[in-house]
């Protein structure tokens, strides 16, 4: 990240309380369904319970499935000019939440099913403001 | 429950020809394929009871198509229901006319996107509320996950998977070839689908279908009376729609090779049309190949083939115009875009074709019994439809 100014993409969504990153959910503590972002009920179907309480997700998850953005995504992403393919995967956390998002720092052709990789914190694109737009992303550990 | 089956009939239809249609306004695009319906029913429009219009992206009310078709003082519903936006229309009418409460009754679709400089679906959030991910991602992206989650649960690799939905491409560039209503009529190859420039790893240009404007309309009446209008009026049999509640894009059961809404939605139309065995039953079907993923995963939720094993109806040309099944006989998405209100009443356009004998170069062999099916949305919280409809009462 560097001396731009810096814009969260949105409120309570990771906590840095411990130094690194991590992503807060709610846990359902009737059916055990994680959600996040962070909410106030259960939005299981199945699950009539709203016992719920917010936590840390674990930092650590598997990249379940992933694919490679060779075109850049619609306003309001601004893509770097030249473009470089973004790749984005679908990472599984050991609570059996499945979380998608960018990767960090990862080309096309080092992505890989199975891939163990951490929460982190960085710039997903830069707006017309010259402000860093601050999210969750994924990286390699 | 009640059952739809029998009650209602389509005996008039229209479809312009999808496209640029930079010389054709909305409204014109709604006179034309409202009035291929009236003139293909024998109706004056004087005589339509109520209406019921499709549109995502044209505004406001039913006003939008009552102006250009002058249905003055009539009642006009506009409905919006994602990618099944069409399919709800005729939905809406139906029941009308199930209902008992009028006798002829109009669905129209139309969306004009090319001037608007759309390319692919809109985003409105920086986060999706229920999904998990950042709305900062291309829609193919969204797909081409759920292609990459198919070849790993059943074993594809690359090359394979890649030339599996190449098929689907080239299978559906040959039907809209046959039709001159298609925006895109060019065959193309296997070689060409494969090596196509990549949108979203591992889905290509032609595993996605393009941008188009379009409109298509249908005339429904009480199947007591559809006999009056004409000797061949095809009868729905079932209108379903399936809406998820799940919280998004990945529900912590969900396996990213299948979409749940899909197939719940195929089993509520089954049940409601009395179909017990899909894959023998039903004659043709148009699905929505927004992707050619998105076609691949329906013929299973669909039940037209066992859970994992498309791959060898695929290969053995179950889909083609001369296959067991045929699919997308029309060109699908990929031949006609997506102008979603159009879309549903576009699909039922050559579904009343087919099941008339009237498809021309594409008609299939005796068909019975024919399925629309749109699928709107992300898997956990998608919206779809399916259709069924028959040329014989029973």
């Amino acid at each position: 990240m560097g001396e731009n100014k810096q814009v969260l993409i949105g409120e309570n969504l990771f906590d840095m309380s411990g130094g690194e990153p991590a992503l807060i959910v709610t846990h359902c503590k009737s059916c055990g369904d994680y959600f996040f972002p962070k909410t106030f009920t259960c939005h299981n179907p199945e699950c009539k319970e709203k016992d719920v309480e917010d936590t840390l997700l674990s930092r650590r998850g598997v990249i379940e499935n992933y694919s490679i953005m060779n075109y850049p995504p619609p306003p309001p992403f601004v893509a770097k000019d030249p473009y470089e393919p973004i790749v984005c995967a679908a990472v599984k956390f050991p609570e059996g939440i499945v979380i998608i998002g960018m990767m960090e720092n990862m080309t096309a052709d080092q992505v890989k099913i199975g891939m163990e990789v951490e929460v982190t914190v960085g710039t997903l694109y830069t707006n017309k403001n010259g402000e860093d737009i601050i999210a969750w992303k994924f990286k390699a550990v | 429950m009640n059952s739809i089956k029998d009650k209602v009939a389509i005996v008039g239809m229209g479809c312009v020809k999808f496209g640029e249609n930079w010389d054709k306004s909305l409204e014109d695009m709604i006179i034309d394929a409202a009035y291929e319906a009236f003139e293909d029913a024998g109706v004056d429009p004087k005589d339509i009871q109520a209406a019921w219009w499709g549109s995502v992206f044209a505004g406001e009310s039913g006003s939008i198509m009552s102006t250009p078709l002058k249905l003055a003082y009539i009642p006009v519903t506009h409905v919006e229901n994602q990618c099944a936006t069409g399919s709800e229309a005729i939905r809406g009418a139906a029941y009308a006319v199930a209902a008992g409460i009028y006798d002829l009754v109009l669905a129209v679709g139309a969306e004009k996107l090319k001037d608007t400089g759309y390319s692919g679906l809109p985003q409105t959030r920086p986060v999706a509320t229920w999904s998990y991910r950042l709305t900062t991602q291309t829609p193919a992206a969204g797909f081409a996950m759920m292609a990459t989650g198919y070849f790993a649960k059943y074993g594809l690799d690359f090359d394979e998977g890649k030339r599996l939905l190449a098929r689907i491409a080239v299978k559906n560039h040959h039907n809209g070839s046959l039709n001159p209503k298609a925006h895109f009529q060019r065959e193309i190859t296997l070689e060409q689908a494969i090596n196509a420039p990549m949108i979203a790893y591992p889905l290509g240009l032609y595993d996605a279908c393009g941008v188009s404007d379009g409109a298509a309309a249908a005339v429904l009446c009480r199947a007591d009376l559809a006999k009056s209008f004409r000797t061949d009026p095809i009868y729905i049999k079932a209108v379903s729609i399936c809406q998820g509640a799940r919280e998004g894009w990945l529900s912590q059961v969900y396996d990213l090779a299948h979409v749940e809404e899909t197939y719940r939605g195929g089993i509520a139309a089954y049940q409601e049309a009395g179909i017990k065995n899909p894959r023998k039953e039903i004659s043709v079907a148009e699905v929505h190949d927004c992707f050619s993923i998105t076609e691949l995963t329906i013929m299973e939720d669909l039940q037209f083939s066992p859970r994992g094993r498309v791959r060898e109806d695929i290969e053995a040309r179950t889909f083609t115009l001369e296959g067991e099944l045929p699919v997308n006989t029309d060109g699908g998405l990929k031949c006609f875009g997506h102008p979603i209100g159009a879309t549903g009443l576009r699909m039922l356009y050559e579904v009343y074709k087919q099941l008339q004998g009237k498809a021309g170069p594409r008609q299939v062999k005796n068909p019975r019994l024919g399925l629309t099916h749109n699928q709107g949305g992300e898997p956990g919280s998608a919206t779809v439809s399916v259709l069924i409809a028959g040329n014989e009462l029973g």
